[in-house]
């Protein structure tokens, strides 16, 4: 393999990863923070792909398609945290039986309002272009992503890192009850932390669909299976982690697809296997 | 003596198990200590005041308040501040952790007074809470408290897993914040609790089943064998 070839699959998988980590950070910060396992959490990446396909197909602006899928899908994070996942605080698994109601829920929702096709998404034309890597092509769209998902890891780990709140969700993850013995209102800080995870899935659904160039009702299942895979290998509630599984798996499922399609998932959850057997923590996971 | 916190035949259950079956205490200033075996219900009398855990039966006043069905921040902003041991967050660094939800202004006004309590907090501040040791973890447990301002302190176990010297420290440091401040104390370490405190209370099997001065507690060897298991 040449060195520029080995570059391309290298980026494209990078751009994989983009999207895996969009789709998983939410979930593993929601997991660790508040002890909810969402499965809601691909429909609400769905709900993102579809609100922004919508608005796309309506008005051709991309960026701000975007924007109102990640804010779709944060709205009804927030509603269904409120309604549904607060009065059954401390039981974690009716809460994880809410999440399962609501995925249903909210695939049924998409089926209702757009039909069970698959609906068309085209790729904004100044992002529709082709790229080259030392002679190899590469889409401009791939490039993107790549850009939008650096710039997303940055802030959010600039976020954690450096602002009270940010503080507050590490301090959380940790111990919620010494948090809450601290004076801090832990419900207002749950509510915010699943809108911002849920923005972060929307706005993933409405990045992926270009990716794929459609969307259908079954997007919400297989990212979710997706996402759990990052994070158990990544280790649930560790944001690093997460980074570091979506890393792996889009890489690792690039260079596999290259020479042997049929192999990805099998790797996954071959992979998935071993970290579980290692490290049931995950890589980065912190035994709770 | 003023009662600052009162329990009056609190009962718990946790899951299908009765573990308080009627514990009973008057805190008032200096320390209070909370004695017994393990799995007396110290422990989870300390949650119960905090409200981890609802009391099925019984009353619980704080400076005459009911807390009754408050949740847990509530109750932590009326000013009871609960210190499990060594209880901090491991991934922060020490500053973050004592200006944890508490604001700038606030954080700056108690500095001084703070680090004046316990001045081996300013060389540490900015290591991660992880990486300390024992002792400096409780210290940095007990400071997170101080900074809150608290009107009652609840202290669970601060000498557990610490060597004899970090021990002293740990207790100097308790007997100066006793001074400002009422202390609820959780204590293993019979030596350490007969020490700092006024008054005692046993708990046995959930139920408070022996009160009195610190001073005669010590003095009679038959009520130590038979609940705390020294002679």
């Amino acid at each position: 393999m040449s060195l520029s070839l080995f570059l391309v699959i290298f980026l494209e998988g990078l751009s994989t990863s983009a999207l895996l980590f969009l789709a998983a950070v939410g979930l593993s910060i929601i997991f660790g923070l508040m002890d909810i396992l969402n499965f809601s959490h691909g429909a609400l990446f769905m709900s993102g792909a579809y609100v922004a396909m919508t608005l796309f197909h309506a008005t051709g602006n991309f960026p701000l398609a975007v924007a109102v899928g990640g804010f779709a899908a944060a709205l009804l994070g927030l509603v269904m945290e409120r309604m549904a996942l607060r009065p059954l605080r401390g039981r974690p698994l009716y809460q994880a039986m809410v999440t399962v109601g609501a995925m249903l829920f909210l695939n049924q929702l998409v089926i209702e309002i757009w039909g069970p096709d698959i609906i068309s998404f085209p790729t904004w034309a100044p992002l529709a272009g082709m790229t080259h890597v030392m002679s190899q092509p590469l889409s401009d769209y791939r490039v993107f992503l790549i850009i939008l998902g650096g710039v997303v890891f940055l802030l959010l780990a600039a976020f954690l890192a450096y602002t009270p709140w940010g503080a507050l969700v590490r301090a959380g993850v940790e111990n919620a009850g010494l948090l809450e013995a601290s004076g801090v209102n832990t419900g207002l800080l749950f509510t915010l932390t699943f809108g911002l995870g849920a923005f972060l899935a929307g706005v993933g659904g409405a990045v992926y669909g270009p990716f794929v160039r459609l969307v259908n009702p079954d997007l919400g299942l297989s990212i979710l299976i997706d996402s759990f895979i990052v994070v158990v290998v990544g280790g649930f509630g560790s944001f690093g982690g997460t980074a570091l599984g979506s890393l792996i798996i889009g890489v690792l499922r690039a260079f596999v697809g290259y020479f042997s399609p049929g192999w990805t998932v099998m790797l996954d959850v071959l992979l998935m296997a071993v970290v579980l057997l290692v490290k049931p923590s995950g890589l980065l996971g912190v035994r709770r | 003596m003023d009662t600052i916190l009162m329990l009056e035949e609190v009962e718990v259950d946790i899951g299908r198990l009765n573990i308080l079956k009627g514990v009973s205490l008057a805190v008032g200033n200096g320390v209070t200590a909370l004695l017994g075996r393990n799995s007396a219900g110290k422990t989870v009398t300390l949650n119960t005041i905090m409200g981890y855990w609802p009391a099925r039966r019984g009353r619980i006043e704080f400076l005459g308040r009911s807390l009754t069905g408050l949740p847990t921040h509530r109750i932590a902003r009326q000013g009871i501040v609960y210190v499990p041991p060594r209880s901090v967050f491991h991934t922060l660094s020490v500053e973050a952790n004592l200006s944890l939800g508490l604001g700038r202004p606030a954080y700056r006004a108690r500095q001084d007074y703070v680090f004046s309590l316990l001045p081996e907090l300013q060389g540490i501040l900015q290591s991660p809470a992880g990486h300390l040791s024992g002792g400096q973890q409780q210290i940095v447990a007990m400071a997170r408290a101080l900074f809150h301002g608290p009107r009652l302190l609840l202290l669970d176990e601060p000498s557990r897993g610490l060597a004899p010297v970090v021990i002293k420290r740990i207790g100097e440091a308790i007997r100066q914040m006793a001074g400002e401040m009422p202390i609820l104390l959780v204590e293993q370490n019979f030596a350490l609790a007969r020490e700092l405190a006024g008054d005692f209370y046993i708990l046995d099997d959930g139920r408070t089943v022996h009160s009195g001065t610190m001073a005669d507690l010590a003095a009679d060897d038959e009520l130590k064998r038979r609940y705390l298991a020294i002679a």
